[in-house]
C-alpha cells in the first residue's frame, strides 16, 4: 500500500517476484479474492508491462516451480519476495500450515535467519493494525 | 480480511475511485515514478475490467475536472478515494499547497470536517515510516 522498493528491481526480476507471489497464494490449494487482489495490486506496484501482467495471470493455475522464481532474484530482490510472501499470506485471515512452510522455504533460499523472519512477521501484522486505523479516522 | 475495502464497492465505484486518482496524479503537474508505482498499486487492487483500465489510463493524460471524478463517488467510495488521493500525493514525499486545496475540496464535498486532511497526513506518515522499518529489517539482513 505505501510506497515501495519493488520497482528499482529489473523487469525480469519483477516478472520472477510477481511469478513467486502466485507461487505462494497458491500453496495452500485454493486462490481467494483477497489472495488476487494482492497478486494485482504487486503488478501494480511493480509497474510489469501489461503483456507480463498477463503471463502472470496465466500461472494462477500452473504456477511457476518456486524455485525457479528464487533463482531469478537477486539478494535484495529474494529479501522483497520474503518479505511479501508474508503478506501475501496473511492476506486471507490466517497462515496455512503450507504458507508458513513455503516462506520459510524461501527464507532459507535468502538466507535469512529465523530471528529476522520473525521481525518480518510481527513487521505484516503491523499492517494489518496500521491500516485498519485507516477506517476508524472518520468515525 | 484484507486490509482494505476498495474490492467491495461496486464496479462503477471502483471506476470513480480510480479516476479520481487519476485527477490527483495531474494536479502538481508531476508524474513521479513513486507517484505512477502507486497509482498502478491501487488500480491493481480495483480489480478494474480491462476497457476500465484504458479508460483511465486515457484520463491519466486528459484528466476529467474534479466534479465529474466526484460525481460518481459514494459516501464510501470517496472516503477511500480520499484516503487513497493523500497516499498518492504524499508519495513523492512532499504534500504541496495545490494538492492540499485539491483535497480540502474533496473534503468539503464529502461534507467531512476539515481536520479530516491532518489526520490522514499523520496516519500517511506514520504507514510511511512503517514502510520504512520493513526495509530497516532488510537493510540489517543485507550487512
Amino acid at each position: 500500500m505505501f510506497s515501495d522498493l519493488v520497482n528499482e528491481l529489473t523487469m525480469d526480476e519483477r516478472l520472477s517476484h510477481a511469478q513467486l507471489m502466485v507461487a505462494v497464494a497458491s500453496v495452500d490449494g485454493e486462490l481467494v479474492l483477497e489472495e488476487l487482489i494482492m497478486i494485482e495490486s504487486i503488478m501494480g506496484k511493480s509497474m510489469l508491462h501489461p503483456e507480463m501482467r498477463v503471463d502472470v495471470r496465466n500461472t494462477l493455475s500452473h504456477p511457476v516451480e518456486l524455485e525457479k522464481s528464487m533463482e531469478m532474484l537477486s539478494r535484495r530482490g529474494k529479501q522483497l519476495a520474503l518479505r511479501d510472501a508474508i503478506m501475501i499470506s496473511a492476506c486471507d485471515g490466517e497462515y496455512d500450515k503450507k504458507e508458513i512452510r513455503v516462506i520459510a522455504k524461501i527464507a532459507k533460499l535468502a538466507g535469512v535467519e529465523k530471528t529476522k523472519l520473525s521481525q518480518l512477521y510481527e513487521w505484516v501484522s503491523e499492517y494489518w493494525e496500521c491500516f485498519n486505523k485507516s477506517s476508524t479516522i472518520f468515525e | 480480511m484484507l486490509p482494505d475495502t476498495i474490492h467491495k464497492l461496486s464496479r462503477e465505484e471502483r471506476f470513480s475511485y480510480a479516476r479520481l486518482l487519476a485527477f490527483m496524479t495531474r494536479v502538481d503537474n508531476e508524474l513521479t515514478v513513486d507517484e505512477m508505482a502507486m497509482f498502478e498499486q491501487r488500480l491493481g487492487t480495483a480489480l478494474l475490467s480491462p476497457k476500465q483500465r484504458e479508460l483511465i489510463r486515457h484520463a491519466l493524460k486528459a484528466p476529467p475536472s474534479l466534479e465529474e471524478c466526484l460525481a460518481g463517488l459514494s459516501d464510501e467510495a470517496g472516503r477511500l478515494a480520499l484516503r487513497d488521493s493523500i497516499l498518492m500525493a504524499a508519495a513523492d514525499g512532499n504534500v504541496d499547497d495545490d494538492e492540499k486545496a485539491v483535497l480540502l475540496k474533496i473534503i468539503a464535498h464529502l461534507g467531512l470536517p476539515e481536520e479530516s486532511l491532518d489526520k490522514l497526513l499523520k496516519w500517511t506518515v506514520k504507514g510511511y515510516n512503517w514502510m520504512q522499518s520493513g526495509y530497516d529489517i532488510l537493510n540489517e539482513l543485507s550487512e
